[in-house]
């Protein structure tokens, strides 16, 4: 049973760290960053990962150690020993200074990505006039863009379902609203997520830096057809998207013959 | 001692163990699914006896076995006619279609296959790389991947050359979905909701509002067809391709257009199926009998119904005219205008949906219900034209279209004969402005402040 | 005499006449057992005393487990093999060919949810063991409040019996997920499960919060009053200070989750707005449409709100899941070591920490919800401030192992499984505390993989190991050593295989609750591995047919033992195995703290906290 034991135990950090070594060659692993700030959150959970990954090693190894070591059969009597202030003192400090420097890191993402601070102010699209509102609604998404005004709410706004089109390299600020129950609008390769709150106007804003169809997926429970609620946002190059809503005018403006 | 408890662990244990393994080495088969006769063929009388014979019920679902198959093999039934005319009605690239030639364009064509590389562009990738045995192909499509591992037994993993994956790579691009294909992705995806034939009344629907489609009466009400006519290929592709707004009807755009084309073929064959349905039950309870030659009648008369459904296609011909001010005062005049729109009389003088004709008196209690139902039976008020809501498309010739044709199968009516398009479009262009006016409740608001 | 009184009695008699338990009285204990003319009734179901009320809470804490394991088994399978047959219920589905509907999926996770903290592990920590160490562990022949204690039992059968009517309505079980987030649970229309599910569920954990509510008062009057001469609060077993600050958690949140679970009651039946929007269109209904189901157009509420609320006892409710958990794998590392538990105060500081810190840290299952971005900042870092006492933990846990004379027996090996197992949970919580890591991983799953960490390969665990330890205590004798490590050795494979890979999952960025992943494009290739998980979810469960058999052979075959099988040295051991009525047969005077393993004092490895030297 010791040998067992051990082996069991150091299984864990030894199979643990060699799946995630691997996850990304089985592509089990991130799926391409293509925002401004998603690389800075791929770096921050990276760098969570190996301060992380260093105390689980050491933890662990150290457990499967101690079972091992002393479970040996002996006829003596074990330490006699209620501990230490020393190593309290060295084992409350250490951590206390890693976790905050961890938690001072993730800070400037974060007021990047949500203060009101870190939304774009100047370009084309600003919180004052955002490329669109995205509306979330049991199971669909749609998108309205303000249309030649340039405002929206107003007749001339253009409505699209599932396909929200976004340029590339280019700050966009959207208004997330819902008319139902919560949805929550997801893009893992922006590695954006936020909630869409029924009578809240939530301004989002990203940066999308390649060219490209990704999907748009409901990440919170929104009923039994949570899993069908998808969408696509496309991004693509400035002139593409001023072709897009040209095109876009022009299908609304159809007269049916496609 | 300490043994025996060990034993019997075990064996329990090694049971559950290989029952488990048993079932699960490989993927679980699929479910059987069947098709029933709609709840009005299957209908008693009031003397609690079945309104057909039950020997003419079995008759008829012969007959729709024979015409349409089964779920896990469905088919439409290829006469001898169009035997000899080289038609096969289950290949729907040659179905007749209503875009005149009877076959996909050749932009359509290349639009399926570009969609088909963007869909399956890992698959592809793999097939670059060589790694033939890691493509997984999507569950719901059980012929092309019979067709893919037919492909892969055809020669040893030394001897795969380029041609090979040329030819596997083929497979992928120009694939289109068999009906059972597409049978396989409705069981996954519209079942629930629509039910195994189409007759809207899976166990989800019970929950839904509105309820979804019943496609057996052929009759769908987001078209662009006048006289309740069929829908065209587009129509529906439409339908799948944005879904209903304001409905649980999503969009289903992240299956690819081959797919979405396929679904439509299958939701065709089931409306057909029970139009077909239908029309025996009517054959036989007004001549008494049922002939072999009558099931094809009605089959051929069905079939031609769907295939001819572009003649009865609303037209127009000029540009979409945008709204302007004096437009949208035109409307508002014939909205409420008792003669030509009498809109107001349903939608109400806000468009709110609550005209007075739209409600009624319960005859007992006294409660207010809605005064229409659709022909599904279910009940039915007119549009809140205020939210912004339009589940046949915001864009101004689809509400064009709700107001030139009417909505079928619900009460609102074509517009009358002697509205001209320009009449129409100004009430488009009113309806359309209704849900951007600011949002405020006329009522106690306006006049406290008045008071004020 | 009258039975039902009978526990309190002694204690009355002793604080009244100022004369210390056991001490005065002697012959007391001794009558009792003369008098224990009780009926089946008065002595196995209405029983008053605490440890025939914990093995109550054992046991339906068990049946509910097997129950939401099958859930969970359901669930599973539907990810593996989406919309295939579901073996075992597709009778239930004809009209689908036998696989599930997405409605039935919804409500599965749901209630796999639900059933496993409120109906599981809270019971079968706090209730369970809760009921049957307290008294034992101080030193008291019972609880303060004996009458309270089967109040608190019996509160949980509305409890039960709500929850699964809540089966059999119209639309199903609640399907709002366990957080139960409006407009989606309050709206009646907009989930089936919403119809009418979600009240039974409401009206269920009302109970249950008043269950708990009494367990929780009576813990803390009881280890506060009523401790063994000599047990000062610095001499007690770390399970009693983990089931204490548990205790303390529960008065504290658990009014809010009432309020809360009250104010949603009365949003659904009354049309209050506390929690709901105006101007919601939800499945085609409206205020503006006179059908019924809408809560009144004046309805103002903010969906937050409830959040907010309910994460304010939920949060807490997490601490509650592990605290005492933490407490048992303490007092069993110790004696199965050897050695005095490392660090006995700093134990009890970080304990006490977590749970106060667990109070400011709700926040953090909101980060992406739509709060003010700037409260998400002061959350995420009292959220990894409590890595912190975790952290200390650990280290003591390794301590105590260092230099110890393992026993590496079934309780020890369990006890030794959550210390592994709690690294990994505890450590992939600093992903979801740091706010931008979360905007990507939020309700991705990571989380699964970190709550199932920490809640099932951590409690869980703890709970077989505390079965296992505590086992000749409650019967009078042992499980099975063998099975036990089979047991062992299986679920540790299993819980890893499971729940490990669930972590890249999450880093692919997969959703939960979501029923069929792989129609999306970003999705389709994590169905084999979803595959892999499922069958290891199929093993572990399998693999729990040998702690049944054992716990059950045991039950009547075991070898018998005497007071003290483990040589351990808290109170529990001298008492009889099982315990009498009354639990203590002869005067107790504490001396020394409950860890004096391999003192040099005695020439045994272990010096009871009763003896005297």
């Amino acid at each position: 049973m010791r040998l067992i034991a051990f082996l069991l135990l150091i299984a864990v950090p030894i199979l643990g760290v060699y799946t995630f070594m691997t996850a990304a060659e089985h592509n089990w692993w991130f799926p391409p960053a293509y925002s401004t700030f998603a690389p800075d959150i791929d770096w921050l959970f990276n760098f969570i990962m190996y301060m992380v990954a260093f105390t689980f090693i050491v933890t662990e190894v150290a457990l499967a150690w101690f079972v091992f070591k002393y479970s040996a059969k002996r006829h003596d009597k074990g330490v006699f020993t209620h501990g230490s202030h020393k190593l309290e003192m060295i084992w409350t400090a250490i951590p206390a200074v890693a976790l905050l420097v961890i938690a001072f890191t993730q800070m400037e993402t974060f007021a990047n990505i949500k203060f009101a601070s870190g939304f774009p102010t100047q370009g084309r699209f600003t919180r004052e006039k955002p490329i669109a509102q995205v509306w979330a609604s049991q199971f669909d998404w749609r998108v309205r863009y303000p249309g030649d005004d340039g405002v929206l709410g107003t007749v001339d706004d253009l409505e699209a379902a599932y396909e929200f089109v976004v340029p590339v390299n280019e700050d966009v600020v959207f208004e997330l609203r819902s008319r139902d129950v919560i949805h929550s609008w997801f893009v893992p390769e922006f590695r954006l997520k936020q909630d869409a709150l029924p009578g809240h106007t939530i301004p989002v804003w990203f940066n999308a830096t390649k060219e490209g169809s990704y999907d748009l997926v409901c990440a919170e429970l929104c009923g039994w057809g949570h899993y069908k609620m998808s969408g696509r946002v496309r991004v693509v190059s400035a002139q593409e998207f001023e072709a897009y809503q040209a095109d876009l005018k022009a299908k609304w403006f159809s007269n049916g013959k496609e | 001692m300490r043994i025996r408890p060990c034993l019997y662990a075990l064996a329990a244990a090694a049971l559950l163990g290989a029952g488990c393994q048993l079932d699960l080495a490989s993927e679980p088969a699929d479910p059987v699914v069947h098709y029933s006769l709609s709840p009005t063929t299957t209908a008693l009388d009031e003397a609690g006896e079945p309104l057909l014979p039950l020997a003419e019920q079995d008759h008829i679902a012969g007959s729709l076995t024979m015409l349409f198959g089964t779920p896990s093999n469905p088919r439409i039934l290829r006469t001898a006619q169009w035997v000899d005319d080289g038609f096969d009605p289950n290949w729907p690239t040659y179905a007749a279609d209503d875009n005149g030639g009877g076959e996909f364009s050749d932009e359509e064509l290349a639009a399926i296959k570009a969609d088909n590389e963007r869909d399956f562009r890992r698959e592809l990738a793999l097939i670059d790389a060589g790694k033939f045995d890691d493509v997984v192909l999507p569950s719901w499509m059980p012929d092309l991947r019979a067709r893919w591992s037919e492909h892969l037994a055809s020669k040893a993993a030394e001897a795969r050359d380029a041609e090979f994956s040329a030819e596997a790579k083929a497979l992928l691009v120009d694939f289109y979905p068999t009906l059972r294909d597409s049978a396989e992705l409705y069981r996954q995806q519209c079942l629930h909701c629509h039910g195994a034939e189409g007759g809207g009344d899976g166990p989800t629907a019970r929950f839904l509002n509105p309820r979804p489609r019943d496609y057996r009466a052929g009759v769908f009400k987001f078209t662009s067809m006048k006289d309740k006519s069929t829908p065209r290929r587009v129509d529906l592709y439409r339908i799948l391709d944005e879904g209903v707004t304001g409905t649980a009807m999503p969009s289903f755009r992240r299956f690819s257009q081959a797919e979405i084309h396929g679904l439509v073929d299958y939701v065709r064959l089931l409306s057909m199926r029970g139009m077909v349905e239908r029309d025996l039950v009517n054959t036989y309870l007004n001549d008494d009998a049922l002939s072999a030659e009558a099931v094809l009648e009605s089959f051929s008369a069905i079939w031609d119904k769907w295939s001819k459904a572009a003649d009865k296609h609303t037209e127009f011909d000029g540009a979409v005219p945008a709204p302007t001010k004096e437009s949208i005062e035109r409307g508002k005049t014939l909205f409420m205008d008792a003669a030509t729109g009498n809109c107001f009389s349903c939608h109400g003088a806000e468009g709110r949906g609550d005209g007075a004709s739209a409600f009624t008196k319960h005859p007992e209690t006294g409660e207010t219900i809605p005064a229409y139902k659709d022909d599904w039976g279910n009940e039915i008020l007119p549009r809140n034209l205020r939210q912004g809501i339009f589940r046949g498309g915001r864009r101004p010739i689809d509400i064009y279209y709700r107001v030139k044709n009417g909505i079928n199968g619900t009460p609102m009516p074509a517009a009358v004969s002697t509205m001209s398009d320009d009449d129409i479009w100004s009430l488009v262009h009113y309806v359309g402005s209704l849900s951007e006016a600011p949002r405020v409740r006329p009522s106690s608001h306006s006049k406290a402040n008045a008071d004020h | 005499m009258n039975p039902v009184s009978t526990p309190a009695a002694p204690v009355v008699t002793h604080h009244s006449t100022g004369l210390q338990p056991g001490e005065g009285a002697p012959g007391t204990m001794r009558e009792h057992h003369d008098h224990h003319e009780l009926g089946f009734l008065r002595k196995y179901v209405f029983s008053v005393d605490h440890k025939i009320i914990g093995l109550q809470f054992l046991f339906s804490g068990l049946v509910f487990l097997v129950l939401g394991g099958l859930m969970a088994m359901a669930i599973r399978y539907q990810l593996a093999w989406p919309w295939k047959p579901m073996p075992g219920l597709s009778w239930m589905f004809p009209a689908t060919g036998g696989a599930i509907t997405p409605e039935f999926y919804t409500m599965l996770f749901t209630m796999h949810g639900t059933i496993m903290i409120f109906f599981v592990i809270i019971p079968l920590l706090t209730g369970a063991f809760g009921n049957f160490l307290i008294p034992l562990m101080i030193g008291a022949p019972d609880m303060a409040f004996p009458k309270l204690n089967m109040f608190g039992y019996w509160a949980m059968w509305p409890a039960f019996v709500l929850i699964l009517m809540g089966f059999f309505v119209e639309g199903g079980h609640a399907a709002g997920g366990w957080t139960s987030y409006p407009p989606l649970s309050t709206i009646e229309s907009a989930a089936p499960g919403s119809l009418s599910g979600q009240t039974y569920w409401l009206m269920s954990l009302t109970w249950v919060g008043v269950s708990s509510m009494m367990g929780a008062v009576n813990y803390v009057t009881t280890i506060v009053k009523m401790r063994a001469p000599g047990m000062t609060m610095m001499r007690m077993p770390l399970s009693v200070w983990g089931l204490m600050i548990a205790a303390f958690l529960q008065l504290f949140a658990l009014p809010v989750l009432t309020a809360a679970s009250i104010m949603q009651l009365l949003d659904r039946v009354i049309d209050t707005g506390f929690f709901t929007p105006t101007n919601l269109i939800v499945n085609n209904l409206t205020p503006d449409s006179f059908a019924h189901g809408m809560p009144a157009a004046a309805a103002g509420g903010q969906p937050l709100l409830w959040q907010h609320l309910f994460w304010f006892y939920s949060h807490p409710a997490v601490y509650i899941l592990v605290v005492p958990a933490m407490g048992f794998t303490s007092d069993i590392l110790a004696v199965h070591a050897r050695k005095p538990i490392f660090g006995y105060k700093p134990m009890v500081y970080s304990m006490a920490a977590i749970a106060g810190l667990g109070f400011i840290v709700w926040g953090h299952h909101m980060f992406t919800s739509g709060m003010n971005p700037a409260l998400g900042m002061s959350f995420m870092v009292a959220t990894i401030m409590i890595a912190l006492p975790s952290a200390i933990k650990v280290f003591n846990w390794l301590g105590t192992l260092w230099g110890g004379r393992i026993r590496l027996n079934s309780p020890m090996l369990f006890a030794i499984g959550f210390v592994s197992m709690f690294i990994i949970g505890g450590l992939s919580g600093i992903w979801m505390a740091a706010t931008p890591v979360d905007i990507y991983i939020h309700d991705t799953y990571i989380v699964v993989a970190h709550f199932h960490y920490v809640v099932f390969a951590g409690s869980m665990f703890a709970i077989f190991s505390a079965i296992y330890h505590w086992y000749p205590k409650m019967f009078g004798r042992v499980m099975n050593e063998t099975l036990g490590k089979i047991h062992f050795v299986g679920t540790f494979i299993f819980t890893n295989c499971t729940f490990y890979m669930m972590h890249q999952l999450g880093v692919a960025g997969l959703m939960r609750r979501t029923a069929d992943p792989y129609a999306y494009d970003v999705y389709a290739h994590l169905q084999p591995l979803n595959e892999f998980i499922t069958l290891s979810a199929f093993c572990m469960f399998a693999w729990q047919i040998f702690f049944v058999v054992n716990f059950f052979h045991s039950l009547f075959w075991g070898a018998r033992v005497g007071r003290n099988p483990w040589e351990a040295n808290s109170l529990e051991w001298d008492a009889p195995s099982p315990p009498g009525h009354g639990n203590f047969d002869s005067p107790l005077l504490v001396h020394r703290g409950p860890y004096e393993y391999s003192t040099p004092e005695v020439a045994e490895d272990y010096l009871p906290q009763t003896r005297a030297v």
